[in-house]
C-alpha cells in the first residue's frame, strides 16, 4: 500500500462492517456514495449484489459482510457504497458505516498476528492500533480478486453460505441436462 | 545503423507513414502486374513509389534501403520500356524484394538492428537484370542543368504534350532561408508538394541530386498540373523556411499555339486525383469520444423526460416554452453528433482486404495452381470493432478455398474448366447487414466423405448419416470435430478449422452460410452487423430484473395461453407453429425465486433462438424494444455466463444484455458433445427438435 507524503504516516479511510473496524488507504477509494438499488446478476458470485449505474458507468457492488464471512446484510441509514480502486477497476463495496478519515503513524500498522493467520489473514495488509481499538487494513487487491471469487473468506460457519449457491448451480445444471435428455428422448 | 546524423525524429516518422503507403502500392500493383494488368499507368505508379523509396531513403541515409530500392526501380524501368515481360519468376524476384523491403521498414520502425541483409534481393535482381538487358545509367533521364532545363528541346516537347492535353504548365522558383540547415529537405518537400498537384516535368536540382546532398537553397521546377496557381501556391507555400516563392505561367514566349487533344494521358491523370485531406486520430480518442456520446444521448432522454414533467407541472409558462424548444433544438444536435462519430467510426473494408491478393497469389504458386482472384466492394465501410476481428476468419476462408477448393490446373482441364481457378472475395451492405461472400469454381464440397468422417469420428450414426440431404451433411463442416478429423485423415482435405470461422464470426453477432454443388464451386456467406456499439433490443421483465434481447435473437414475441403447456417427463415444452419448442422459464433459470405463474391466463414468451437453437422463453413481462449501447460488466464480472453485458436506459435504470447462444446451450447442453447429433434438423426444418 503507498504511503502518504514523506512523514511516512498512512492516510486512512475507516469503516464499520458487523461492529468490526475496517480501513483502506484513502488513495485508493474514488468516493463514498448512499445505498441506491442494485441491478442483481444472476449466477454472480454470492457475494456479488450486482450492479449499480455511477454516472452513466456499470460499476459491480460487493456485500463485504457477505465476502468476509460475517453474516447477512442488515441495511441501515448508515450504509454506505465505498467506490474503490481493485487492480485497476472501480468496484463499490457495501459497509455499514463509514466512520472517519484519519492519518496514523506508519509503524503504528502490525503485520497480522501469527495467531490469527486464517484464510481471512491473506486479506489483510495488517492491524492498526489506536486508543486500543484494533482496525484491520484490508488489502482490496485480494479481498476483490477474481480469481479466488468463490472461495469462502473464512474457514468455519460460513462455509456452508458460501458453497451453497454454487451448490444450487450445479442442481439447476442437473435438472437442465435431464431437461434436455428428455427431449433428445423424445 | 545507418543513418544520416542530424535526422530528427518528425522526418523519419514522415519518412515512415509515407514509405508504409508506398510499400503497400508495390504490394498490390506486384500483384497486379502478374494478372495481365499491365498498364503504362500501372508501370508508372510502381516505377513512382520505387523512385521516390529510393529518394527518401538516401535522404535520410537509409543506405540499403536506398540501394534495394535502386535495384528494383532499374527492373521497373526495363518493364516501363517494354524491354522485358513479366513472368512468375520475375515477380517472385520483385516480391522478395519488396518483403526485404519492408523488413528494412519494420527494423527502422523498431528501432532495433536486425541486421537484414539485402544481398539475397539484390542478387536475384541483378540476375533478373542480367538476363533481360543492362539497365539504363541511373537516373540518367533526370540529367538537367539550368540552361538546359530552359531550352532544352526534350523539355520543351513534354511541356507542349502537356499544354496539349489541356494542362497548365508552371514554372515554381522557390527560395529558401540561408539559416536553413535543411535546406536540402526543404527543396525536397517543395518537389514532393508539386509533384502531389501533377506532374514535375524537370527541376534544378533535380531530386537526385537533392538526395546526393547538391541542392542550394533554391529550386527551379516546371510543374504540368490541373490545379490553378492559387492552389500550387498554397501547397508550396506550406513548407516551412521559405523566403521567396514564385510562380508564372509558362516560362517560355515562343511556344506555338496547340491544338488541344482530347484524350489525357495517364500518368498524369493518376496523380490529379490523389489529393485528399485526412486526419490521423488515435483509436483511443475515438472509442472514449464515442462512449462520452453515448452518455450524452443518454442524458439528453432524461433531460427531454424531465422536461415533459415539468411542462404537465407548469403548462403555459414562457420559460418552460423556452426550455422546450432548447430541449429539441439540443436533441437534434446531440442525435446528429452521435451520427457523425458513429460515421468516423466507419472504415472501409479496403483495410482488411489489400493485403489478400499477394496472399492468395503467394499461397496458389506454392500449391501450384493457378488463381484469378477478385475483389469486389472494398469500399464498403463497415465499424471499426468489426474490421478487427474479420481478418482472421476471412484468411482462413480464401487459405480453404486456394487449397482445397480450386483444383490443379491440370485436373480442371481435364474436367472441361479453364485452367485458371477463380476465387471472389465480395462485400456490400443489405439492411441493416454487411455481407460478405467468399466463392470459389473450384470442386466443391463432398457430402459423401464429409459424412463418412462424421460417422467415422461418432458425431453422427451411420443410420442418421443417410437421412441427412447433402444440403445438412454440406453443414456438418462447420462442427468442430468433423473439420479437425477432415484435416487428419484427408478424407477430402477441405474444411480446416472450419469450426473456428463459425465461432469467431458467430462471436460477431453474425451468421456464416455455405453452399457448394460438385464441381461447381463453393461459396460461404458471411451476415455481418453494422457495427457492434449499438443494438436493438426488446426488453423485458424477469424476477423484477429489466432484461434486453437482442433482436436479432428474437424470433417472436408472444402470449401463450397457459394451458398450452405440455409436460413431457417433468420438462415443459409447447406446440408454436406446428414446432415442439422447449419452454424455459427466464427467472428459474438465472437461479431466482420462483415466479408465480398463472396456470390458465396468457404467458408473456418470447421465441428465441441462439446458435443453432430455438426455445420459448417465459418472462414476467414485454416490456417493448429500443435501441442500446452495450456495456461491459467490467473484469469483475465478466464470464458471467448467459450475460453479454449491461445497458443504461434514459431514465438512469440499468438493464442486463442476455446472451441468448450461452444461455440456451447452458440449458439444452452442447449438442454437438453427444452421440446424437439431434441438432442438425432444426436447422432445416425450424425446430429446436422434433417429437415423436
Amino acid at each position: 500500500m503507498p504511503t502518504n507524503g514523506p512523514t511516512n504516516e498512512k492516510h486512512l479511510v475507516l469503516f464499520t462492517i458487523a461492529g468490526e473496524k475496517y480501513a483502506v488507504d484513502i488513495n485508493s477509494v474514488y468516493e463514498i456514495i448512499r445505498m441506491q438499488p442494485v441491478t442483481r446478476i444472476p449466477k454472480a458470485p454470492f457475494f456479488v449484489e450486482g450492479i449499480i449505474n455511477l454516472r452513466g458507468k456499470v460499476v459491480p457492488i460487493v456485500d463485504m459482510r457477505k465476502r468476509l464471512g460475517l453474516g447477512d446484510i442488515e441495511q441501515t441509514k448508515e450504509s454506505r457504497i465505498m467506490v474503490v480502486d481493485s487492480n485497476g477497476e472501480s468496484v463499490g463495496i457495501i459497509v455499514d458505516a463509514v466512520t472517519e478519515v484519519l492519518r496514523i503513524p506508519a509503524d503504528a500498522v502490525e503485520p497480522p498476528s501469527n495467531i490469527i493467520i486464517t484464510t481471512a489473514s491473506d486479506y489483510m495488509l495488517g492491524i492498526a492500533k489506536r486508543d486500543g481499538d484494533m482496525i484491520v487494513l484490508l488489502d482490496l487487491n485480494r479481498v476483490l480478486s477474481k480469481e479466488d471469487a468463490l472461495a469462502p473468506v473464512m474457514a468455519g460457519k460460513k462455509t456452508e453460505q458460501a458453497t451453497s449457491p454454487a451448490a444450487a448451480k450445479t442442481k439447476e445444471e442437473e435438472k437442465l441436462k435431464a431437461t434436455a435428455t428428455v427431449i433428445e428422448a423424445g | 545503423m545507418d543513418f544520416a546524423a542530424n535526422l530528427v525524429r518528425e522526418d523519419l516518422a514522415i519518412f515512415l507513414q509515407e514509405t508504409e503507403e508506398l510499400l503497400q502500392l508495390l504490394d498490390e500493383d506486384i500483384v497486379k502486374l502478374e494478372h495481365g494488368g499491365i498498364t503504362p499507368e500501372l508501370l508508372n505508379e510502381i516505377f513512382r513509389a520505387a523512385h521516390t523509396i529510393k529518394g527518401s531513403a538516401a535522404m535520410i541515409g537509409h543506405q540499403r534501403m536506398s540501394e534495394l530500392a535502386h535495384a528494383m526501380e532499374a527492373v521497373f524501368d526495363e518493364l516501363r520500356k517494354g524491354t522485358r515481360s513479366v513472368d512468375a519468376e520475375l515477380i517472385d524476384t520483385l516480391l522478395t524484394s519488396l518483403d526485404t523491403l519492408k523488413a528494412l521498414k519494420e527494423e527502422l520502425e523498431s528501432s532495433r538492428n536486425d541486421g537484414v541483409d539485402i544481398s539475397l534481393a539484390i542478387s536475384m535482381l541483378r540476375k533478373t537484370l542480367e538476363k533481360g538487358g543492362a539497365s539504363p545509367p541511373y537516373g540518367q533521364h533526370l540529367q538537367w542543368k539550368a540552361t538546359k532545363m530552359l531550352q532544352g528541346t526534350e523539355t520543351k516537347q513534354k511541356v507542349q504534350a502537356a499544354l496539349a492535353a489541356g494542362y497548365n504548365v508552371f514554372l515554381v522558383t522557390a527560395q529558401i532561408d540561408k539559416n536553413s540547415s535543411w535546406h536540402a529537405v526543404r527543396c525536397f518537400q517543395i518537389l514532393a508538394e508539386a509533384s502531389s498537384l501533377g506532374e514535375v516535368i524537370c527541376s534544378v536540382p533535380t531530386q537526385k541530386e537533392i538526395e546526393e546532398g547538391k541542392a542550394d537553397f533554391s529550386i527551379k521546377l516546371l510543374l504540368a498540373t490541373r490545379a490553378e496557381e492559387t492552389e500550387l501556391h498554397k501547397k508550396i507555400s506550406a513548407v516551412p523556411e521559405l523566403l521567396e516563392l514564385r510562380i508564372t505561367e509558362r516560362y517560355w514566349e515562343d511556344e506555338e499555339p496547340i491544338i488541344p487533344p482530347t484524350t489525357v494521358t495517364g500518368p498524369l491523370q493518376k496523380t490529379m486525383g490523389k489529393t485528399r485531406q485526412s486526419v490521423r486520430i488515435d483509436i483511443e480518442r475515438l472509442d472514449s469520444l464515442m462512449e462520452q456520446v453515448g452518455e450524452l444521448v443518454v442524458n439528453r432522454n432524461r433531460l427531454a423526460q424531465l422536461s415533459k414533467l415539468l411542462e404537465t407541472k407548469y403548462r403555459g409558462d414562457e420559460i418552460i416554452d423556452e426550455l422546450e424548444r432548447s430541449m429539441i433544438q439540443t436533441g437534434k444536435v446531440v442525435s446528429m453528433l452521435q451520427q457523425d462519430i458513429m460515421k468516423i467510426r466507419m472504415l472501409p473494408l479496403e483495410i482488411v482486404f489489400t493485403g489478400f491478393p499477394r496472399m492468395v497469389r503467394d499461397l496458389a504458386r506454392k500449391a501450384g495452381k493457378k488463381i484469378d482472384f477478385i475483389i469486389e466492394g472494398q469500399e464498403t465501410e463497415v465499424d471499426r470493432s468489426i474490421i478487427e476481428h474479420i481478418k482472421d476468419p476471412l484468411v482462413h476462408l480464401l487459405r480453404n478455398a486456394v487449397d482445397h477448393g480450386i483444383e490443379p490446373p491440370e485436373q480442371r482441364v481435364a474436367i472441361g474448366k479453364p485452367e485458371t481457378g477463380k476465387i471472389t472475395l465480395s462485400a456490400y451492405h443489405e439492411q441493416n447487414h454487411i455481407v460478405i461472400t467468399v466463392s470459389d469454381d473450384g470442386k466443391g464440397l463432398d457430402p459423401a466423405s464429409i459424412k463418412q468422417a462424421a460417422v467415422e469420428k461418432g458425431i453422427i450414426t451411420a443410420e442418421k448419416a443417410a437421412r441427412l440431404t447433402d444440403t445438412e451433411a454440406i453443414e456438418l463442416i462447420f462442427v468442430p470435430r468433423v473439420s479437425t478429423a477432415q484435416r487428419t485423415t484427408e478424407v477430402s482435405g477441405r474444411g480446416v478449422g472450419l469450426d473456428v470461422v463459425k465461432t469467431n464470426i458467430e462471436a460477431l453477432r453474425g451468421t456464416v452460410m455455405v453452399s457448394s454443388e460438385k464441381n461447381k464451386g463453393t461459396r460461404f456467406t458471411l451476415l455481418l452487423p453494422l457495427t457492434l456499439a449499438v443494438l436493438s433490443a426488446l426488453l423485458v421483465e424477469a424476477g423484477g430484473t429489466l432484461c434486453a434481447i437482442p433482436l436479432a435473437d428474437v424470433v417472436e414475441a408472444a402470449k401463450l395461453p397457459a394451458h398450452n403447456l405440455k409436460t413431457i417427463r417433468g420438462s415443459k415444452v409447447i406446440m408454436w407453429r406446428d414446432t415442439v419448442l422447449s419452454v424455459l422459464d427466464l427467472t428459474t433459470m438465472f437461479g431466482w425465486e420462483k415466479p408465480d405463474r398463472a396456470q390458465d391466463g396468457d404467458l408473456d414468451a418470447v421465441i428465441v433462438k441462439g446458435g443453432d437453437l430455438k426455445a420459448c422463453l417465459i418472462v414476467d413481462s414485454l416490456k417493448g424494444q429500443q435501441d442500446i449501447v452495450l456495456k461491459s460488466l467490467g473484469n469483475y464480472l465478466q464470464g458471467t455466463r448467459g450475460i453479454a453485458g449491461a445497458s443504461i436506459l434514459g431514465d438512469g435504470n440499468i438493464t442486463l444484455v442476455l446472451d441468448i447462444a450461452t444461455l440456451l446451450s447452458t440449458a439444452v447442453g452442447d449438442k454437438y458433445r453427444r452421440q446424437e447429433y439431434a441438432g442438425l434438423n432444426s436447422r432445416h426444418d425450424d425446430r429446436l427438435v422434433k417429437i415423436g
